[in-house]
């Protein structure tokens, strides 16, 4: 029994491994946009918060039922981004900095991410609509706010 | 038409900027921290049924001597004159 159990949990590892191994870098990234870290640096505060995600993937490695994996973990970003929205206001000198956390994830899920807005809006728990108008919101503040991408200064 | 499309591919390029390094050990910590969770959701499920099995000992030690019947009368008077 027990050295079924260890097998098992082996197998999961490997196999978490290998997703992690492929899809670590794409969520890294939109972690490191939603906290509002800036570009090519590392990322403490986005690496904690897709630990966290991840670890919650894992965790439901076995009751994943067919459902893709990448669409797991990222649902378990957001709801952890969710959750601690009020330690990432702070800017970080990253590019969605001057956005308020929920048009940060709007942006990063249906830009970055690709996200069907009615998707978004029902992980979000807000009507769609109100999800377009964070979205066109969130992007003409973007334009106006970078004409051009500038050097992200660094943290002290 | 274009006109969204156009500032929606403008932002989607601001946002493809270099990724951040990926720190080699980021796996083995999610898992590591995965078997923690699984850990204490495990223990939490054993307390539960723990409890569960309580309540239901309890239930049946208290049923054993059926305590809603209604007790002996002792106020019958004695039936003499017979």
């Amino acid at each position: 029994m027990r050295e079924r159990r260890w097998a098992r949990e082996r197998c999961r590892a490997r196999e978490f491994e290998s997703f992690v191994a492929g899809a670590a870098g794409r969520l890294l990234h939109a972690a490191a946009l939603l906290t509002g870290e800036p570009d090519g640096q590392p990322a403490p505060a986005a690496e904690e918060l897709l630990i966290c995600a991840l670890s919650r993937t894992y965790a439901a490695w076995d009751r994943l039922r067919g459902e893709d994996p990448y669409d797991r973990a990222r649902r378990e970003l957001t709801a952890g981004f969710l959750h601690t929205t009020r330690r990432h206001r702070r800017p970080r000198g990253g590019l969605l900095d001057r956005l308020p956390p929920r048009e940060r994830l709007v942006l990063v899920l249906l830009l970055h991410e690709d996200v069907a807005e009615e998707q978004t809006a029902a992980q979000l728990g807000l009507p769609a609509e109100r999800v377009h108008a964070l979205f066109r919101h969130a992007v003409s503040e973007m334009r106006s706010s970078r004409p051009e991408p500038a050097p992200a200064p660094a943290p002290p | 038409m274009s006109g969204p499309d156009r500032k929606e591919t403008e932002v989607r390029r601001m946002l493809a900027g270099p990724p951040p390094p990926v720190p080699p050990d980021l796996a083995a910590r999610a898992v590591a921290r995965g078997r923690r969770l699984m850990a204490r959701r495990r223990l939490l499920r054993r307390i539960g049924w723990l409890f569960a099995l309580l309540a239901l000992a309890a239930l049946l030690t208290w049923s054993a001597d059926r305590p809603w019947l209604p007790p002996p009368a002792r106020t019958t008077p004695p039936a003499e004159g017979w």
